[in-house]
């Protein structure tokens, strides 16, 4: 596999603000709403994509790891907002059974694992598609990424 | 980092949304409960979740720190990568059991008419 011909400067900063904002789903204090701040963030990163690399078989595939990333990262969103609704409305219910807790939790549990074995996968792809400037480069971004991740409602963080 | 934040989506907010309701409850239990000895009962649970969440969320910067020296590495295996995951599965889980715990003990301490006065249903 090639390492990925995106300039790493350029790269690692697109990148980085697709992390950033990615990082915000589920934030509402700006005026566009995190899905769209994310649909954003990446249709950058896809429309630098042939900007940044020639060959069409490259391209299309580093914009399918792109598009799946996206979608996970969308999912996990939803489904983590799922939860916590579901999770609310069943301690709220004053007759709901142990087993009801139970099985929610194993259920969320279960879709969780599911998407962290796709989020390695895509994770091993990419790994083998960024050279190790590139990767230094997004790796630059890890503070700011780990502090906005932190600060994602609902994480347990004083949020409702 | 994308993983870091994929980390967050799976392991950092979705077990934690059995400690939701609880977040500034007392006043509200304080409020509906009149009577001294369950209301004592009722804030003695209250004290367990405050602090059972407060160790999990301890746990839990401990496992994001370690997550996020893992996952800057490119040369990770899956194998590392599967542990850590399985790791902080197995504290969220425990974490949830006991709040599951503490759940019930609060409601058998309150009757119907104080649970539905201090966790509202969602609209």
């Amino acid at each position: 596999m090639h390492a990925m011909p995106l300039a790493p400067s350029v790269g690692g900063r697109r990148l980085a603000a697709l992390v950033a904002v990615a990082a915000l789903v589920g934030c509402a204090s700006h005026a566009a709403t995190p899905r769209e701040q994310l649909a954003a963030a990446f249709a950058e990163l896809r429309s630098e994509i042939p900007r940044r690399v020639a060959e069409p078989a490259q391209q299309a595939s580093l914009t399918a790891l792109a598009d799946e990333l996206e979608q996970l990262v969308a999912e996990a969103a939803a489904a983590r907002e799922a939860a916590a609704q579901r999770l609310r409305a069943l301690h709220a219910d004053h007759d709901a059974p142990r087993a009801a807790f139970e099985a929610a939790l194993r259920e969320i549990r279960a879709g969780n694992q599911r998407r962290a074995e796709r989020a390695m996968a895509i994770r091993a792809e990419a790994a083998s598609r960024l050279d190790d400037a590139m990767w230094l480069e997004v790796e630059r971004f890890r503070a700011l990424a780990l502090r906005a991740a932190l600060d994602l409602p609902g994480t347990g963080e004083g949020a409702p | 980092m994308i993983w870091v934040v994929l980390y967050m989506l799976l392991f950092g907010g979705g077990d934690a949304s059995l400690a939701r309701p609880f977040e500034r409850v007392r006043p509200a239990v304080q409020k509906a409960v009149v009577e001294p000895a369950r209301l004592a009962k009722a804030e003695a649970i209250l004290t367990q979740v405050d602090e059972a969440l407060a160790e999990h969320r301890a746990q839990r910067e401990q496992a994001f720190a370690a997550w996020c020296e893992l996952a800057k590495r490119r040369d990770v295996t899956k194998a590392e990568l599967q542990a850590r995951i399985e790791a902080c599965a197995a504290a969220n889980a425990a974490f949830d059991a006991r709040l599951v715990e503490l759940r019930f003990a609060l409601r058998d301490v309150l009757t119907r008419a104080e649970w539905q006065q201090v966790f509202p249903a969602p609209k």
